[in-house]
């Protein structure tokens, strides 16, 4: 049975053009969203989220985001995430893709409100699945 | 006619006239001379008082009974009466019986009978006289006796037996009968006040009537004393005896047999005293010897008594153990023998202190070492009192002396030790680069050593001599209270230790690690030591082993990252893969594959080369710069654009150059990869200029390129760990990281100019080695 989408607009922070490459392949083949914005850094996504203030149509619903990035890394993202106005923080959710399951990174994001899980790399079905739910259930 | 040698002198008293005529010429024919011729006593007073007449010769008359002169003159009659009467009267005879001067001569009677009469009458009163005389010299004795022998302190008695008794002389010990028999008899019949007060009688009681027996404590003493004093007659005896009172008191005494002259025993004469406290003072004399004598028995010292008249030869009389200093008994016994083991250079010291022992003065002691009879030399601490004789007339009585010898040998001995200790703890102490200092009861420095003098050089660089110093006196106030506080803290008994920072103008800061420890003397805390440990370098190491640590924790954590991030792309991709795309997706997919198998390839051989210098022991050859740059080159090939970029080599040494080739390879291979990767793609041509430089001990490789460049912002943090210079630096970030650290380990120093958009130089200097050499 084919499933609607979870969401609309889905963005990938990662440096790593394959692991973008994967996500956005598999968010395609499973039907997560009905569009992806690929950023490979931490800056141009802000720069992107920064750009679409005002025009909430083209924020995303999902931000998967990667930890281990040169310069603006996922905390640096997540902290100047917090500098925007609240209804871009609380349209965009924010899932960490990460390639490790360190406990000092988990322990150090744990604590921010905007991020809903935390997944280890690479995204796959099953993961595409439980992120699904958390929203329909938070959406409830 | 009768021819007197010495004619008496006579009055005559006669009333009758005729009478008185006849007798006259009768006395006058016998060759008397008559004084006087008197009617009466009362007419013949007055010459019987001028002439003091020898004899008076006097008519009896009843009448003369009531004359006042006649009885006055019989009161005090010093001159014999002849009486002439023709008969004897009851009252003239009366007279003659009670006066013995009074005579009688009745008539009638011959001139013979009348001088024979005279004479008698004269020879009776010379005699009487004579013995008035000795009468009255008899009473005088009796009385001075008598005073004697109540005054006396002694007690004085006599004992009688009422039946004297005699034996055969020639039998020495009396025969028992007479033993029994005076033990039966004798009886007290005289005694002094004394007596009595000896044995505690009432001032009423007395002993007279009592049998001699009563004296004595019992039959068995009493029969002994009898039994000496019948052997020898005289003799001094000691007993003693309990009294009604309880008490026991001892009487000695001098008692003899009365013997009258016959031979015979009539009594006991006995002069006793009561000796009670002079017993209990011998006694006690005796209790206080004997008590010496034990109490010098234990002593660890050598008491020595010795006895001397003259002080030419002194003898030892009492010593008070057997064998001092190991000899046999009495093998010491004078203070020559004991001159005989004075060790040689204590000899003339004891010989100038014995000199002057004949003046019987008191010197301080000495210390002499004696040889034992093991030959070893024993410390002693000498001194003598010489006691004077109780008579000290010159020549007469011993002189007593005491010799003391204090043994001081393991006093000495410990001493000495203790000296050697200190000595060897100061030693230790002064060795040591530690500040040590110990602190008395008053807070006051005792022992310190030369760091600590030096330490507190920093603070009073005038101190020249710490001890004795109040703790205030070294240390400034900014300090005071630090070493103020643990000190006393100490002093209740705890041990500490506490970390301490002192910043000083040259040296920067010291870190000390302070330990105070108490200093325990039987159970009291005398004071307080205090050690100073500088643990600056073992803070450094603890610093850098700290960030050690957390660089080997990030390294962990990196590198987990680094190495698990292509395995997730390739999971992710293989995910892909089983997914129903086409063929020319799946072509793409196993190329993405390849491309993360070579990213992890590339990982862990960083990885590897870190741990190689990290753990591989130097190794020096010569280099050829050159050939390892081209290696390097063609190992890089598989980079993108690595054909792109254009070497220049320009090596400006003359000879050839000494280097570990393995890590130098390191070194070069990552410094290619950089100006590869980082090649900024924009410019027409990209290259890198590979420059050697030769200088006095060192030489410089420089790595110039044209690529992107680094931003400023980013050049501080450049060397660290997994630092990425740019937005779209794909690499781990270990590159810069593990130069650093090669060039560490090769003695050199890493440099790095760059300007963004302009391009990167590299220079790193390393020393210059002529020859092969392993430096590990």
């Amino acid at each position: 049975m084919e499933k609607a989408p979870a969401v609309d607009l889905v963005m990938l922070v990662d440096d790593n053009d394959t692991d973008n490459f994967i996500s956005k392949r598999i968010i395609e083949i499973t039907k997560f969203a009905n569009r992806v914005e690929i950023k490979n850094s931490g800056k141009s996504a802000l720069e992107y989220i920064e750009a679409n203030v005002n025009t909430p149509e083209n924020l995303p619903d999902l931000i998967f985001l990667d930890i281990n990035m040169p310069i603006v890394d996922g905390f640096v993202f997540l902290f100047e995430f917090e500098m925007f106005p609240e209804e871009v923080k609380k349209k965009c959710k924010i899932v960490i893709l990460s390639s490790s399951d360190n406990k000092r990174d988990i322990d150090k994001i744990v604590d921010n409100e905007y991020v809903i899980k935390f997944i280890t790399k690479p995204l796959t079905e099953n993961s595409l699945n439980s992120v699904r739910d958390l929203l329909s259930s938070m959406a409830s | 006619m009768i021819i007197q040698r010495q004619k008496p002198l006579i009055q005559l008293i006669s009333n009758d006239h005729v009478s008185a005529m006849e007798l006259e010429e009768r006395l006058l024919s016998l060759g008397y001379v008559v004084l006087a011729k008197n009617k009466s006593f009362e007419q013949g007073a007055a010459v019987f008082e001028s002439h003091q007449p020898e004899l008076i010769i006097a008519e009896w008359d009843d009448a003369f009974i009531d004359d006042i002169y006649f009885q006055q003159l019989l009161q005090e009659l010093s001159v014999p009466i002849l009486f002439v009467s023709l008969a004897l009267t009851p009252a003239l005879h009366q007279l003659c019986q009670t006066s013995r001067m009074v005579h009688l001569i009745q008539r009638s009677f011959a001139d013979i009978d009348l001088h024979s009469a005279i004479q008698q009458v004269l020879g009776t009163a010379s005699i009487y006289k004579q013995y008035t005389k000795y009468e009255e010299e008899l009473k005088q004795n009796a009385r001075l006796l008598q005073l004697f022998f109540n005054q006396a302190l002694s007690a004085i008695f006599f004992a009688i037996t009422p039946t004297p008794l005699r034996w055969r002389s020639e039998l020495q010990t009396p025969p028992l009968a007479v033993l029994r028999h005076l033990q039966e008899t004798l009886t007290i019949t005289k005694h002094n006040r004394s007596l009595a007060e000896q044995y505690r009688l009432k001032p009423e009681e007395g002993l007279i009537k009592q049998p001699l027996r009563c004296l004595f404590p019992s039959n068995e003493i009493y029969e002994h004393f009898l039994a000496t004093l019948l052997e020898k007659k005289q003799c001094r005896f000691t007993f003693s005896k309990e009294l009604a009172d309880g008490s026991v008191a001892t009487y000695e005494g001098n008692y003899s047999l009365i013997l009258d002259e016959q031979g015979a025993v009539i009594g006991v004469l006995g002069i006793q005293q009561d000796i009670t406290h002079r017993k209990r003072h011998e006694r006690l004399l005796k209790i206080s010897k004997q008590r010496f004598e034990r109490l010098a028995a234990y002593s660890p010292d050598i008491i020595i008594v010795a006895h001397t008249q003259d002080f030419q030869k002194i003898r030892f009389s009492y010593v008070n153990k057997p064998n001092i200093l190991g000899f046999k008994e009495k093998a010491i016994d004078s203070p020559d023998k004991l001159m005989e083991l004075v060790h040689p250079q204590d000899f003339p010291t004891v010989r100038a202190y014995f000199q002057d022992i004949s003046q019987k003065n008191e010197y301080p002691p000495i210390q002499v070492r004696l040889k034992n009879q093991a030959g070893e030399w024993e410390w002693f601490q000498c001194q003598y009192v010489v006691l004077s004789p109780e008579d000290e007339q010159e020549g007469k009585g011993y002189y007593e002396i005491l010799f003391y010898l204090h043994n001081l040998t393991e006093k000495i001995r410990y001493e000495n030790q203790l000296k050697e200790e200190k000595a060897n703890l100061l030693a230790l102490i002064e060795s040591s680069h530690n500040p040590i200092f110990s602190v008395d009861r008053k807070l006051h420095v005792k022992t310190y050593n030369t760091a600590f003098l030096n330490l507190i050089h920093h603070f009073k660089p005038a101190l020249r001599e710490a001890a004795g110093q109040p703790l205030s006196g070294v240390f400034p106030k900014e300090e005071l209270n630090f070493w103020l506080e643990h000190i006393q803290k100490t002093f209740l008994g705890e041990k500490q230790e506490v970390p301490h920072r002192l910043h000083f103008k040259e040296k920067g800061t010291v870190h000390y690690e302070v330990a105070f420890y108490p200093i325990i003397e039987e159970s009291q805390i005398t004071g307080v030591t205090v050690i100073a440990r500088d643990v600056t370098e073992q803070e450094k190491m603890r610093l850098a082993l700290e960030k050690s640590n957390y660089e080997l924790d990030t390294f962990i954590y990196r590198s987990s990252h680094d190495l698990r991030a292509p395995l997730s792309s390739i999971l992710g991709l293989l995910q892909l893969l089983r997914m129903p795309v086409s063929d020319q997706e799946k072509t793409h997919y196993i190329q993405l594959i390849e491309k993360s198998v070579a990213k992890l390839d590339r990982v862990i051989y960083s990885l590897i080369d870190f741990s190689r210098n990290m753990h591989l022991p130097l190794e020096f050859g010569y280099v050829d710069v050159e050939q390892i740059v081209y290696d390097c080159y063609e190992q890089l090939q598989s980079l993108p654009h690595a054909d792109r970029l254009r070497i220049h080599f320009i090596n400006g040494c003359p000879e050839e150059l000494v280097s570990d080739e393995n890590r130098l390879r390191i070194v070069l291979y990552h410094l290619l990869s950089n100006s590869i990767r980082y090649q900024d793609l924009h410019k027409e041509e990209t290259h890198i200029h590979i420059t050697i430089e030769c200088h006095q001990d060192t030489w410089t490789l420089s790595f110039k390129d044209n690529g992107k460049g680094i931003a400023d912002n980013i050049k501080q943090n450049l060397f660290h760990m997994f630092q990425r210079s740019n937005e779209e630096n794909r690499g781990a970030g270990l590159g810069l990281y593990i130069i650093k650290q090669v060039v560490q380990k090769l003695q050199g120093e890493v440099e790095i100019k760059s300007q963004l958009g302009e391009g990167t130089e590299v220079i790193i200097t390393l020393p210059l080695l002529k020859e092969k050499t392993i430096v590990l």
